[in-house]
């Protein structure tokens, strides 16, 4: 017999970083569209910078040590106009300390 | 570099028609549709180059940002106690790094996503001397390049069903550069276009019927 779609739903939310982590790797896949040019979509930093800041509002992230500093560090790095490869890599290290820790 | 034409009534026939005639598995060729209508494909089949140098190997055509890009990856592995070969892709543009080795599936990760990892950091480590645009693409097994021909395959099957039907076709969700290869795969088809739709990571590409131009 299958599980109701809300409790479905509520333990799907309740795995420790499992939001965190999919906002991060929304975050990921629009700088990486921007790195790889996929060329169907106009990216801009702003919109980074909105997807990250997604990822911070999230309270995961404060679970586990590092992974708002790295998603604050991605944050300053798309202001600074760093490029995509670095903002990704910063990103990544969200990611990894996020399941390193959860 | 070896190749064949190959001709048969859907790609994977005329591929294998080809394959056959060059004695190859389809792992290690390169494959570009020279012609496609609703009855026939015809496409040319070149046998991918294998004589990559391996590790310590001088390069073919020694390039100092690929020569140098090559021993930070392989430094890079060797730090996270992974053994493999990394070697220099030979006529490659962009520069691409092969990584080959054994039991490699964690370098690649779910949905390809440590290998891209492992490209950004390589672009960072390298960045400065790069020129600007200029990017380090990483390659574990191939995987990149296989699926960069997955997913043309898959366009040039959307793209004949679109012809048939009329109906535009959303495909699965895809990576950037998976969706940038089906995009320039079907760029040149007059018959066809290819659009983006949604938001990351479940971003898709919609196949549909080029609307002849208003007058």
């Amino acid at each position: 017999m299958s599980a109701p779609a809300s409790r479905l739903k509520n333990n799907g939310g309740t795995v420790p970083g499992r939001a965190a982590a999919e906002r991060i790797r929304k975050a990921i896949a629009l700088v990486n569209s921007v790195a790889d040019e996929a060329g169907d979509e106009e990216i801009t930093p702003t919109e980074i910078a909105e997807a990250i800041r997604d990822c911070l509002e999230l309270s995961d992230v404060d679970a586990v040590p590092n992974v708002r500093r790295y998603l604050g560090e991605a944050l300053d790095a798309v202001s600074d106009g760093m490029p995509a490869d670095f903002v990704a890599m910063t990103l990544y290290a969200a990611l990894g300390a996020l399941r390193e820790g959860s | 570099m070896r190749s064949a034409e190959g001709r048969g009534r859907t790609l994977d026939e005329a591929v294998d028609a080809a394959l056959i005639e060059l004695q190859e598995s389809r792992r290690n060729v390169d494959v570009k549709i020279l012609s496609e209508t609703s009855e026939e494909t015809l496409v040319e089949v070149t046998v991918i180059d294998q004589s990559a140098p391996a590790i310590g190997a001088a390069p073919a055509a020694p390039n100092g940002k690929a020569e140098m890009a090559r021993t930070l990856v392989e430094g890079l592995l060797k730090h996270m106690g992974v053994r493999a070969q990394v070697s220099v892709r030979t006529g490659a543009d962009p520069i691409t790094l092969d990584i080959s080795g054994r039991d490699l599936g964690g370098l690649i990760g779910w949905r390809g996503e440590t290998l891209r990892a492992l490209q950004s950091v390589t672009n960072v480590m390298v960045g400065k001397h790069l020129a600007e645009g200029e990017r380090i693409i990483v390659d574990v097994e191939r995987y990149r390049q296989r699926r960069e021909h997955t997913v043309r395959e898959i366009a040039m099957r959307a793209a004949r069903q679109v012809k048939m039907t009329g109906d535009a076709i959303t495909l699965d969700a895809m990576q950037p550069f998976e969706r940038r290869a089906i995009h320039l795969a079907l760029e040149g088809d007059p018959d066809v276009t290819s659009s983006s739709i949604g938001e990351e990571p479940e971003r898709r590409v919609v196949v549909g019927p080029r609307k002849p131009p208003e007058e």
